[in-house]
This record gives structure tokens, sequence and C-alpha cells, in this order.
């Protein structure tokens, strides 16, 4: 289980920012926020922390997302399995 | 808790945490010394403590919340309540968790026998490194670094220069950020931004010297993201020598040859004396002018020079002149200029290591510096020459401590008898203790470790803390490989991970890292960050702070004089609450005690000599960090300072003076305007090495990979190293993407996949290779040249040639 909070920063541009909503909301791993602004409340509940880490890379090459961080990671189920 | 309403738990906070950063605006104005409050246990996911540490990575300083479960660190999330991040953390951050987990943690001392690295025990390897230190103290040598804890940093400067009367310790941060220290003493007289990150809030234009802020540090670069989400205008001016991924934000693009850079800032500095646009108010209040002696001898402080002579010598750089030196045409040039001749905006300029790792780093960094005081861009918020650095402790534990081999703590300098007088008193030393002459600097240093005893390497072992020189230092062939076979050289190295320097090390000390220690960072904004240690290091791992006391405790008992103040007590005589000694050197009672307040409290003493403040060890543990100076209020409270030289908000500048320069070296007040001519890079392309070589960072990987390759997301994401190739160049080769090409410079070579129009895009005639990948050494390739005034190399350009394998 991974699970994430992150924040995603929307285009200003209405039709980009439009169209990145629509495939964020279509994504079932995604749980969306109340939107403050430009900037979107999301949570990603993935397997595992591989995927996790994909689905953040995938967001942030969104259109009309311009920038994608992180506000909480919660990965207990696989620390320690960490590999050289 | 069944699986179904613990994940559901989990979820809720999860969301309750992003929720609250995205509606947090980052600009902390409002937010100054926000208390850190610990975050309410939460109840119902089983018993999990959290507590606050700074991110272990860059040097941005967020803070975050660390889960901790069962002796493991399970979650993280950013504080809110930190001013730097505000709940927000870059995908680093987000694996800062993972990198106390990698399967290869070193977890007991190995000591080479026969070649082969043999379990041994810490006594046995106290003992080995005492007998390296009495073989000959003036020989033993200590290389630190920017990761080092701020106490850890401290404990290892007492014990050379106040132990061994031995000034060859510097630490790795000598080739990172050494060229913006001597450029703010050159300027200011006095190391460290005046300004912070709130200038980023404020700044109407941000300007980046070859800086790459979207992908090395992220969250400073989402304060600007986030403003421009809200509508604000906020121009973005990238000046680089590669296209990266801060250019896709810009909204110019200036791409400049290798140390075009020079000839840019004097281009700007032309045009505002040649139209009169300089913010003569302010130059004829705060500023003098300043020249080297001549351009073969350059030195820290130079000499004086008049105005007059100064805009004669900038006369030869016209935009049209400084187009052809550095390739950005003469209409961005005026731009620029344009820019800092708007007394209504206000600019902040950032930079890293584009201009610090640089062959004139002292001198790009004074001309920058330069503009804003000649345009009057300074002291306002917004407006502010700031230089940001790469490890999370650079400006708290090298800087500040003064782990430099010719500085001591707080500012001062072994040359300087005053200086040593005062650190003696305070360690309680026998007059004359501190060696006057500065030690060696990093690349001296490793030349005299890999040069035989009989021509003359007189340094015959290094004790390297938690740094990977083996991979990062330049020019690898002449200042580390050679090490290899030589029987009069030992190496001990203090890790966390076998790296590429374990590989050649004759003694291998397990590390203890990140939570799984007390710790103290000073981050780039002068903010120093406390936190306590939450799990078990692995194994027989112990604290590098235990080590070097340890060792020192050693020499103490086979009476080593050095380590005894002038009273005969041991130099780190650890006393409890109750004045109690404490055998801290005991690793079974290292945490009887907090060792980590009782070198800060000593340290303390040294902060004030230069206005660099800092506040008792308990109003850390409250804050999620303080910006110094801190200073001690009426009401008996601890205020820290955003702006320095600024009446406005610095207690120390003098009243009715506005800005108060009171560190300069011309003793007025003044800060310093330099001239420094453009001159040509020592190795530039040509038939026989023709492409420039580039080396830097990917957002993936931090440093020399050492913790974030243990990260199986990270690793996979960025396996391995490659060598960013123009389509241009890539056509002529003859190579495609993921053919392996052979680097090869004067120094040497390395064989590594080619990625055309990568990441960042290359300009045709010019390649970049990150640094990351210990299997694939591009420091095998690089140039160790350094600037003259700073010792700092330059990695940021040499000559190389590429051919296909």
């Amino acid at each position: 289980m991974a699970i994430s909070g992150l924040v995603l920063t929307l285009s200003n541009d209405d039709t980009d920012r439009a169209a990145a909503l629509a495939v964020l909301s279509n994504m079932t791993c995604l749980e969306l926020g109340e939107r403050a602004g430009n900037r979107l409340p999301v949570v990603a509940d993935t397997p595992d922390r591989r995927a996790d880490r994909d689905l953040f890379e995938r967001l942030g090459r969104i259109t009309g997302v311009t920038f994608a961080e992180v506000a909480y990671v919660w990965f207990d189920t696989d620390a320690g399995a960490a590999a050289a | 808790m069944t699986d179904f309403s613990r994940r559901s738990f989990i979820k809720a906070t999860a969301m309750a945490a992003a929720t609250a950063a995205a509606a947090t605006h980052l600009s902390e104005s409002e937010a100054v010394a926000a208390p850190a409050t610990r975050p309410a246990p939460a109840g119902g996911d089983g018993g999990v403590a959290w507590n606050k540490a700074p991110c272990r990575f860059c040097g941005t300083g967020c803070h975050v919340d660390v889960a901790v479960k069962g002796g493991k660190v399970v979650g993280v999330r950013g504080s809110r309540n930190a001013a730097v991040n505000k709940g927000l953390l870059c995908v680093k951050g987000y694996h800062v968790g993972s990198i106390l987990y990698g399967r290869d943690r070193l977890t007991t001392p190995l000591l080479r026998v026969n070649g082969k690295l043999t379990p041994i025990s810490w006594d046995k390897a106290i003992d080995v490194m005492a007998d390296r230190v009495e073989l000959d103290p003036k020989g033993f040598a200590f290389y630190g670094s920017g990761q080092w804890t701020i106490p850890e940093g401290y404990a290892a400067q007492k014990f050379m220069k106040g132990g061994l009367s031995n000034n060859h310790i510097d630490p790795n941060a000598r080739l990172c950020m050494a060229s913006a220290v001597t450029a703010f003493l050159g300027v200011y007289g006095v190391d460290e931004p005046a300004g912070c990150y709130q200038d980023l809030d404020e700044a109407d234009t941000i300007i980046l010297w070859g800086n790459n802020p979207a992908e090395m540090h992220p969250i400073l670069f989402s304060r600007i993201i986030d403003r421009r989400s809200r509508g604000e205008k906020v121009e973005l001016i990238d000046l680089t020598t590669r296209r990266t991924r801060s250019s896709d934000h810009a909204d110019h693009v200036m791409i400049f040859k290798p140390h075009g850079d020079l000839a840019i800032a004097n281009g700007i500095a032309h045009l505002l004396l040649k139209e009169g646009t300089y913010d003569k108010e302010f130059v004829a209040k705060h500023c003098n002018f300043r020249e080297n002696p001549s351009l073969k001898k350059k030195s820290l402080f130079g000499k004086p020079m008049t105005f007059e002579a100064y805009k004669k010598e900038l006369e030869a750089y016209t935009p049209e002149k400084v187009e052809e030196l550095s390739g950005v045409p003469a209409a961005q040039i005026r731009l620029l200029a344009k820019r800092f001749a708007d007394p209504k905006i206000k600019i902040t300029s950032l930079w890293c290591m584009g201009m610090n790792q640089h062959t004139r780093g002292t001198a790009i960094n004074t001309l920058v510096h330069g503009i804003h005081l000649l345009s009057g861009h300074f002291g306002k918020p917004g407006d502010a020459p700031t230089s940001l650095t790469g490890q999370p402790s650079a400006c708290g534990t090298a800087r500040e401590v003064g782990t430099l081999a010719h500085a001591l703590p707080g500012g001062r300098i072994v040359k300087l008898k005053p200086h040593r007088d005062q650190c003696e008193k305070l360690w309680n030393l026998p007059s004359g203790r501190i060696n006057p002459k500065p030690g060696y600097h990093t690349v001296k240093m490793w030349e005299q470790f890999t040069k035989e005893k009989a021509k003359g390497g007189d340094v015959h072992t290094i004790y390297v803390q938690v740094t990977n020189p083996g991979q990062s230092l330049p020019n690898l062939n002449h200042l580390f490989n050679d090490k290899e076979g030589m029987k009069d050289k030992f190496l001990i190295v203090s890790e966390v991970y076998p790296t590429a320097t374990t590989r050649l090390a004759d003694l291998v000390l397990p590390a203890a890292l990140w939570v799984e220690k007390n710790g103290v960072f000073g981050n780039s904004e002068r903010r120093t960050q406390q936190w306590f240690k939450m799990v078990e290091p692995p194994g027989q791992a112990r604290d590098d702070c235990w080590q070097t006391i340890a060792m020192a405790k050693r020499l103490y008992d086979r009476g080593f004089a050095g380590m005894r103040d002038k009273d005969g007590k041991f130099l780190f005589d650890v006393k409890d609450d109750k004045g109690k000694s404490v055998p801290v050197w005991d690793w079974n009672h290292y945490y009887d005690v907090n060792v980590d307040k009782w070198l800060h409290e000593e340290y303390r003493g040294f902060t004030t000599m230069k206005h660099k403040d800092i506040a008792p060890y308990d109003e850390y543990v409250k804050a999620h960090g303080l910006r110094w100076p801190v200073v001690k209020q009426k009401d008996g409270s601890w205020r820290e300072t955003r702006f320095r030289f600024s009446e406005f908000d610095d207690s120390y500048v003098k009243k009715g003076s506005g800005i108060d320069f009171y560190h300069s070296k011309t003793k007025d007040g003044k800060a310093q305007i330099w001239f420094q001519p453009y001159e040509p890079p020592p190795e530039m392309p040509d038939k026989d090495y023709p492409l420039w070589l580039c080396t830097g960072r990917v957002l993936e990987h931090w440093h020399t990979g050492t913790m974030t390759m243990r990260v199986p997301e990270l690793r996979r994401a960025m396996p391995h190293s490659y060598v960013e190739l123009n389509p241009v160049d890539a056509r002529k080769l003859g190579v495609n993407n993921g053919d392996k090409v052979k680097i090869e410079s004067r120094r040497g070579s390395v064989v590594m996949p080619v990625w055309i129009d990568g990441r960042s895009k290359t300009v045709a005639g010019s390649v970049f290779v990150p640094f990351f990948d210990e299997r694939l050494l591009i420091n095998n390739v690089t140039l160790h040249l350094f600037c003259p005034i700073s010792k700092e190399p330059d990695y940021k350009k040499c000559a190389v040639r590429l051919s296909k394998v």
C-alpha cells in the first residue's frame, strides 16, 4: 500500500486546465480534493511505492499540470524493502 | 483497526495534508518564525510517533514531519508550519525516509587486511585511528562535508585545529560554494546572503544565472509557480549554457558560451553607466570600487579604484562586444540592463554551481553582486543577489562553523592572531596552540595524499566523514585513483553505504544517517534547524560526532597533549545538567546527555563575533529553524533576521543609515563593487578535443547517488548516467539514443550511453553528463583547475572528444 497526498498546480490557461481536470478525474487511483485557486490537492492510492512514483511522474507530464509537489507519503508496508 | 479503516484513515490524513498545503501560499511574509508545533499524534493509525527534521538532501532546508512506528521510519509529510516549504516536498523529499533502508548498509567497522576489508571491533578501529594520528599529527587530514551536522563539523574542527594544531581540514563544500564565500567576503566583508527566500515572493523579475532550480531546488522554484498560478506577473530570465526544465518556465532564455557570464555582467554595468541609469544615491552612500592588482595577481580584497577608473574599464563591454564574447544577442544584454535600470521593479538573482564551479568563480560572484549594488537593487524584499547551496548544511557547517582550511568558527581565520586568541580563549587552550598557517584546501589536500611521501606528499592519512570524494573530486585520476597501492597512505572513511571512496579505504566506519542521530543543519538562507534522533542506526553504525570524540579520547588516554585544554581537561568534557562529566566517548553513554546541545552552546560563543548570532539550543527545538543573526529582545524572546544590512530588519544596522554594511572591509559601512575583466576559460575546445563538457545533477539523484541510488523507485527512474548530445553532434558522430560513446579529455575517459536532446537541450558543440553514477565516473574526465581565490574547481567546462564505441 502506498498513499500520498499531492498538490498539483494547474495551468492559468482555461482550456489546458479543463483538459487536465478531465484527465485527472478519470484516474481511478486518484481522489481529487477541493481546488484552492489553481492548486489541486489529490490523494493517490496505489499498490506500492513503485506505482506511486510512476504515477507522480505521469501527473507532472499531463498537459495543464504545471508542477507537482508532495505533501504526504505513507509507505509503511514496504519500509525496509528498499534494495541496493 | 481493519486494513480498510486504516487505509481510509491514512487517505483522509493525506487529503487533509494536501488540502492544507494547497490552500497555503508559499509566501512567507506572514509566517516569520512559525512555531514548530509538533504534529498532533495520529491517533487511529497505530501509535505512530511524529517529529520534525530538515530534509537530508539539498540546501533549501525543507522541513519534514517524520513518522516512526516500530523503530522504523514509515512516512513523511511536509511540515505545514515550516516557512521554507509550507507542507510541500519535492520528489527527493518524498523518498527521504527510504534512504535509511538500503540493503547494503554498512553495519560494522572494516579494516583492510591483506587487501581485503575485514570486520573488526570499534575499539580496534579507534585504536587504528589514534595510531595514524600519532604516526605524525601534522600529516593527518580531515575531509568533511556540507552534509556534516553543525555539531559534527564543530567537533572535527576543534579536534584538528584545537587538538592537533593542524589546519588540514576542509569540507567538500570547497567543491560547491567556496566561490560564493570569497565573493561575499570581498564585497560585504562577511559571508552569506543578505536576503532570504522571501525575496522570491516579492521579486518582479528573477534572473537565473546558470541555475536550474526547477530540478535542483524545486520547492523554491514552486514559490514562483505558485505566484504565477495566482495571476501574479513574475518575469523569469534564464541565463544558461543549455536549456533545462527551468528554461521551460522562463520568459527569456539567454544561452551563453562558457565564461560568457563574466562578459554579460560587465555588459549590464557598462549600460547602466553609459546611460546614467545606475542608482547614483545608493552608490554614493553605500559603495566603493575595487579591482585586482593585476590580471595575474588576484586577491581576495584587491585594491581600491576610483569610480572614473571603473567606468573606463567597462567602456569596452558594449552590447556588441558582449555578444561576441558571450553569444548572447546585444538586444538581450540591453533588455537585462533595462531591467536593472528600472527602480520600480524588484530583481532577485539566483545562482548555485554554475557560478561557483568556475575558474573565475569569485569574479563572477562579485560581478553579480556589483550590478545589484550599482543599480540599487539591494536591501529591499525582492531586491537581492542570492546564492543557493547544494548541501543541507554547507552554510551551517562549512561556512559558519568554518571547517575550511583557513578558517575558525564564527567568521574567524587562523592567520590572524587576535582571532586565534579569541578561539583559544573560548576553547580554554594554551596560547599558541592554534597553528597560524592555513591548511590544505581540498584539491591540495588530495594532491598531497596521492603523492608519495618521498616526492613531498606530506599527508599520510585522510579521515573522510559524510562525503564521497572517490566520486566527487574532479580529475579523479590525479586526485584519488593514484592512492591505490600506495603503502604509506591510509584512508579512513565513515560512510553509510559502500561507495567509490570505500573501494580504496583502509578503514571503513559504519555511520548513523539523518534521523538515526541528533542533528543541526544550516540552510541557504542562514536558517539553523535542529532535530532529534528518532530511530536506531543499524548494527554497529554510530554517529560521526561520536567517532571524532572517541578518537580524541583515545589520544587523551595515551597522553597526547593536544587533547587537553590548558587545565589538563579533555577537550570534549561534556557535562550533564548538574555539571557532572559524562563519558560520551563510550557509545553506551553517548546519548545519556545531548552532546549536540553541549557543543551548540560552546559554539554559540563564537557566533556573536561577526554578528552571526545563534540562539540557545532549546529555541531551535521549538522552531522550524531561525535565521541568524538571532537577537535577544528586551522581553527575553529571540528575534531572527530576514534581511541583513537593512535597517528595517537588522538590529545591528546603525540607526538612520538605511543600509549599513557593518563588516565593510573599508570600515566605512560601504560594500565593494568590483571590476573583473572577462577572461577565456583555461581549457577550450580545439581540434583534438572539440566539445565542451558540463557536468551536474539530475532531479532523481542527489550528488553522488549514495543515498538516492538505494531508493529503488529513483534508481529505476534514472538507472544510469548518460551523455546528453545535441542532434547536430549526434549526426556528426553517427550515433543514436542508447549507443555507447567514449568521452575523453586530456585527463581520462569514460564510456556511457548517448541521450540525444534528453531532459535538457545542449547546444551544438557541448555535452552534458550527470555525475551521480559511481559506475560511470565522469570525474575521471573533468578538470581540477580552480578559481585562484576560492580554490573551487570548475566542473562546468572543459574540452572533450567523443567517439563511438
